[in-house]
């Protein structure tokens, strides 16, 4: 059944070239809790394709709840979260999204391109090596492929781990889930994340981005929720 | 197409982390020649009365090696943030969590399983019980770690770690335990231990169809 | 498939057991039930313990060690019983939702502890004068103490979480995994017992007098009445802790 599926699929990307599985996200009267205690409740929004919803509010307000429960990592206490492709047939948020949080997931005994490769094929991503090469490129860090992932410092390790974000075949393909990018950035860094994130919007994907710092991104579209 | 493409991308990636780090499967042999060397100054010498107990000492020892490799089946990627990505996975977790221990079970199986006939000679048992004490280990090791898997799995968002894995676990292993070390001991009573290894295969068979399940359940509810 | 499940959603809606799934609604319950228990525990263990000690005839070849058994039994029978029904509450807090259900499952697993303790410490009493040793790894004995570190790890494990919520659900997890592991545990020992040693002497093996069974009857219903009372008495101590700041239970605890 799997593969039947995932045949078809693939199949139809080769036809028609690009499909963008998420052009909508839609949350109804989101409610989340934690050990017993309501952390928000009633959120509900609409965001549509080439859109950067940004996550405001205070420490403690559940904004990384939120980003978990819409990568499909928590369950809401009460609500939805639909993710829905052009056609409007509904994705599992694991088709949709991708999430990067605080963490770098990655394994400091393997390489880099070991790490991204598991990072693809658990996502679902057919990850050639070209993709994987290209992704480290753009976040200039090529030269790393095959180093090991603890031998690295702290802000190539980030650009490294960042780099699995690019791996999706077509830029716009998946949303993007980030908790707090910015922290532990250099302002280079910075900027290039920023760059990526105005790119990825353009292409057609929605971003969804908590942070405490203001980085000015060049959005099509911007929503702001507050919690 | 993409269910094969996970769970062989997580089998390759335990796989690779064996070969890069010896410490995980050195560690636990230490442990073990550890263990088994300790008996003997504890009870004395005589090869009579080591052969008595060497068939015991020497399966707790390779259950209490499987158990400090526990923590590497979910605790570390808890810590790395790699377990997410296991866990956003559309594919079946319960199929991914298998292929992990399938790989850990012939990575660490394979090893403790080498190691179990030599530290047999520390016991003075024949080579036929040790052959057979071997053999024991090697269907040990991978429901041991199964089972272990889904207190692993509980833990992994836990105050209390080991010692409340060793609590949680290790009365589960005890049917394991029994007739582990009773084929050998058939064996060594000159009897025929076939109805102990096939009870052996039974539990593995029970534990590779519930155990995926309950841990990937008990992922789930520590993570949520 | 789906439809049954509706049909018996509509058949239990409205039922009084689904009105005292909510804590609010079951604590003056279980506050009635509590006080019963304990009335019928004191009353039938008085009577239970004055027939065994005083009334029944002393055992032709255990003497009067055998009396023993009147605790020992019960206590035995109370630990199997209560693991079963901590682990139905467990499995239908696990699919139900249920809050109350974790509750009850918490509150039965000391209960259940205590009842291994007893039923160990009182064999060992009897062990020491029949068999000549305190301990013996006979499978009934070995089990009753797998049974307890069974318990153990369960009240560890929902201790080991500071999310009260996913300590409920853990530990109803360990407790349903127990729950499948105990015959398989129970028929190993069995085995394993056989293999080591000849069969060991057993009480009860002789013909038992009727003023014994009967003694050991109501012995049996005064277990199950403290452990009821014990249980809803925990119970109540924990809905008061996890629904403090409710407004009904300001009322009830007035």
């Amino acid at each position: 059944m799997y593969c039947g599926y995932c045949v078809g699929l693939g199949g139809l990307q080769g036809a028609r070239g690009f499909v963008n599985p998420c052009s909508s996200l839609r949350l109804e009267a989101l409610a989340a809790e934690r050990g017993g205690k309501a952390v928000f409740t009633d959120v509900s929004v609409n965001v549509e394709a080439r859109t950067l919803l940004r996550v405001l509010g205070p420490n403690g307000a559940g904004k990384t709840t939120l980003l978990r429960i819409l990568a499909g990592l928590g369950a809401p206490s009460a609500g939805s979260v639909q993710w829905r492709a052009p056609d409007d047939s509904e994705r599992s948020p694991n088709e949709a999204a991708m999430f990067a949080g605080h963490a770098n997931a990655m394994n400091e005994a393997l390489t880099v391109a070991e790490n991204l490769s598991y990072a693809a094929a658990l996502a679902g991503i057919d990850c050639t090596p070209m993709n994987l090469r290209r992704a480290l490129t753009q976040l200039g860090v090529e030269k790393l492929i095959n180093r090991r992932f603890g031998s690295l410092s702290q802000g190539q390790r980030k650009r490294a781990s960042l780099a699995r974000l690019l791996l999706r075949a077509q830029a716009g393909e998946r949303a993007w889930l980030l908790d707090e990018p910015f922290v532990a950035l250099d302002t280079d860094t910075q900027a290039q994340l920023a760059a990526l994130i105005g790119e990825e919007l353009a292409a057609g994907a929605i971003v969804v981005l908590t942070s405490h710092q203001a980085v000015a991104i060049n959005a099509p579209k911007m929503q702001e929720l507050m919690l | 197409m993409s269910l094969r493409a996970a769970t062989g991308a997580v089998f390759r990636r335990e796989m690779q982390l064996f070969a890069r780090r010896k410490s995980d499967w050195a560690n636990p042999i230490v442990f073990f020649l550890i263990v088994c060397s300790l008996f003997p100054f504890a009870v004395g010498s005589e090869s009579e009365k080591l052969k008595l107990i060497g068939i015991g000492v020497i399966f707790v020892g390779a259950l209490l090696a499987s158990m400090l490799s526990l923590p590497r089946l979910f605790e570390e990627d808890a810590r790395d943030g790699s377990l997410e990505l296991m866990l956003a996975s559309s594919e079946p977790l319960a199929v991914l969590i298998l292929a992990r221990i399938t790989a850990l079970s012939l990575g660490l199986g394979a090893a403790l399983t080498v190691a179990t006939p030599v530290f047999a000679l520390f016991y003075a048992l024949p080579f036929d019980v040790a052959g057979m004490l071997a053999l024991s280990v090697a269907l040990a090791v991978p429901t041991l770690l199964l089972i272990g898997a889904i207190a692993a799995a509980l833990l992994v968002s836990a105050r209390g770690g080991a010692i409340l894995t060793a609590v949680l676990v290790l009365p589960l292993t005890i049917p394991t335990l029994i007739f582990g070390a009773g084929a050998a001991l058939r064996v060594l009573n000159g009897q025929s231990p076939v109805a102990e290894l096939a009870l052996q295969g039974a539990f593995l068979l029970l534990a590779l169809a519930l155990c995926p399940l309950a841990a990937a359940a008990a992922l789930k509810i520590s993570t949520d | 498939m789906a439809r049954t499940e509706q049909q018996s959603n509509d058949k239990f809606a409205g039922r009084w057991f689904w009105r005292y799934a909510a804590p609010a609604a079951f604590y003056p319950l279980a506050g009635k039930i509590e006080k019963i228990g304990w009335v019928l525990a004191v009353v039938l263990a008085a009577i239970g313990l004055y027939m065994g000690f005083f009334v029944a005839p002393t055992d032709a070849t255990q003497g009067e060690v055998y009396r023993v058994i009147f605790i020992h039994v019960p206590a035995a029978w109370m630990t199997m019983v209560i693991y079963l029904a901590m682990a139905f509450w467990a499995g239908t807090g696990l699919v139900l939702g249920t809050r109350l259900s974790f509750m009850m499952s918490h509150a039965l697993a000391p209960t259940g502890a205590i009842m291994a303790v007893v039923a160990l410490w009182t064999g060992s009493l009897w062990g020491r004068p029949t068999w000549g040793t305190y301990w013996v790894w006979d499978a009934r004995i070995t089990s009753t103490l797998i049974l307890f570190f069974l318990y153990v790890g369960y009240m560890a494990l929902s201790a080991a979480f500071d999310d009260k919520k996913k300590g409920d659900r853990a530990s109803a997890l360990i407790a349903l995994v127990g729950a499948i592991n105990v015959p398989i545990i129970y028929f190993s020992v069995k085995w394993w017992t056989t293999l080591h040693q000849g069969s060991s002497v057993r009480p009860g093996s002789s013909s038992m007098a009727t003023t014994m069974l009967w003694a050991m009857l109501i012995m049996t219903f005064a277990f199950w009445a403290y452990c009821v009372a014990a249980a809803m008495h925990r119970l109540r101590t924990q809905i008061i802790e996890r629904e403090a700041g409710a407004a009904w239970l300001d009322g009830a605890t007035k």
